[in-house]
């Protein structure tokens, strides 16, 4: 894993001439992980070198732990925990604590969904990735419309298990980005501000009059943003934590025969969703939410997200449409830049 | 002081010195027995810390109990008389509380006549942070 850190102490410099103010740096550690780019930055505690390294070595640190969680849960490897469970042929099949733990957050992300987020569609993934590539998935696609994938979690006192049809996989995505984000961001809790980045994925938590701005960005432009967001932390409010995710079906995006293809699946249907919204960013209280809310938003559509949204605890939304159209639902516009 | 003797250390008259006109021979020649060596008179030192207890406790009560000089102490009252008598047609000042800001919670309105300060919201820390889709370049 490679680590490239940067610190940079930002000047705020009065325009009638007064005194020069320095504002404690910012602390950045950037890296590759989970197939796409992860970073942490940190506000130290105090001005000065000593602060800086301080929060250097606790993001850096919290990285590490991040990129071991990440290893564990990724479906890329074949020595990881969820590789070994996907693979094996029992029934019952036991976890170890990092996996068991992320597998019961997205049950509870099937539930705050309304069914629409289900781990368990690994197989129509790649069937909708690679329709004709070769008899394994042939068989792949077979099986994303079986019709149980139920799954089930036996907590033990030493060991869970989990219970669930042999040759059902399960693939965690970004369930996991923004679950491992909101657990990262927990381990950086002495300091004023600090931001996890899991490819998007984004954990916040600002202390008491930290104001910081945060980019969506326009799937439709490298160099311009959809939109920007202020984010206050204020005590009196009782807001200080936030979840930043966008979902959307612009990226991982295939054409097949003349046919287009994304990898958000339909859980209804086991196939990809027909709908109208390229791109949903969902502002709300933990990353992992924000991330199961954008991701249910693109599969409903904007009709029904809008809908779907309105009953759900969330700061703000913002959906762009195929039709070029940037909804936002009313609670946004606190936030805009 | 009074005759009470101490019976601790009250020697019998008999015992106060030995009789020498009761001597055979010589004097140089007769050892005289030795006898126990008379100890101090201790009521002289008893009767000077006697006086020096009753004069702490002496000065300590009258410290105690006795009042002031007139206008040693202001605020005392034999100084608020003098003051009533003094500016009679003075009214009684009441306490007055001086309340120089209050924080307002959201929902909250300001009292009336009072000075409302907007606090400036905090410029924002401008952070290279954007959310994007899982896989997209940041």
């Amino acid at each position: 894993m490679t680590l490239a850190f940067a610190s940079a102490a930002s000047l705020a410099v009065d325009p009638t001439g007064g005194p020069v103010v320095t504002e404690p740096a910012l602390v950045s550690v950037v890296t590759s992980l989970m197939g796409g780019t992860v970073g942490i930055h940190v506000r130290p505690v105090v001005d000065g070198m000593a602060a800086a390294s301080d929060a250097r070595r606790a993001a850096e640190a919290t990285l590490r732990r991040l990129g071991a969680w990440a290893n564990r849960l990724t479906r890329f490897t074949e020595t990881s925990d969820l590789a070994r469970l996907n693979a094996s042929t029992d029934v019952r099949v036991p976890v170890r604590p990092t996996l068991a733990t992320a597998l019961d957050w997205a049950r509870q992300t099937e539930g705050l969904s309304g069914g629409i987020v289900d781990v368990a569609l690994l197989d129509a993934r790649l069937a909708a990735e690679h329709p004709v590539a070769n008899d394994t998935v042939s068989a792949a696609a077979t099986a994303a419309s079986r019709p149980d994938r139920t799954w089930s979690m036996d907590r033990g006192r030493r060991m869970t298990f989990i219970r669930r049809p042999v040759g059902l996989r399960f693939d965690l995505d970004g369930v996991a980005k923004g679950w491992l984000a909101d657990r990262a961001l927990g381990r950086l809790g002495s300091f004023p501000a600090a931001v996890v980045d899991a490819d998007g994925d984004i954990a916040i938590r600002l202390g008491d009059g930290e104001s910081w701005r945060f980019g969506i960005a326009d799937p439709r432009s490298k160099d311009e943003d959809l939109l920007e967001l202020d984010l206050l932390g204020s005590a009196v409010d009782g807001i200080g934590s936030f979840g930043l995710a966008t979902s959307g079906t612009s990226v991982h995006r295939w054409v097949h025969g003349g046919h287009t293809t994304h990898h958000l699946i339909d859980p209804r249907t086991g196939k990809p969703a027909p709908t109208d919204v390229v791109q949903a960013t969902v502002l709300t209280a933990t990353a992992g939410k924000a991330e199961a809310l954008a991701k249910t938003a693109v599969i409903l559509g904007s009709e029904a997200a809008l809908i779907a949204l309105a009953g759900q605890d969330v700061h703000g939304a913002i959906l762009l449409t195929e039709r070029g159209e940037l909804l936002l639902t009313p609670s946004t516009t606190r936030w805009l830049a | 002081m009074s005759g009470i003797r101490d019976h601790r250390t009250a020697r019998p008259a008999a015992m106060a010195r030995p009789d020498v006109t009761q001597a055979a021979g010589p004097v140089q020649a007769a050892r005289p027995a030795p006898v126990a060596r008379a100890k101090p008179d201790a009521r002289p030192l008893r009767i000077a810390y006697g006086m020096g207890a009753l004069a702490a406790a002496t000065a300590l009560v009258t410290a105690l109990v006795s009042p002031p000089p007139a206008g040693a102490a202001a605020g005392s009252p034999a100084t608020v008389a003098m003051t009533t008598i003094t500016l009679p047609t003075d009214p009684p000042q009441p306490v007055k509380h001086v309340i120089q800001y209050v924080q307002l919670a959201p929902g909250q309105t300001a009292p009336p006549n009072a000075a409302v300060k907007v606090v400036p919201t905090p410029k924002p820390r401008v952070v290279v942070v954007t959310t994007r889709q899982s896989g997209a370049k940041p």
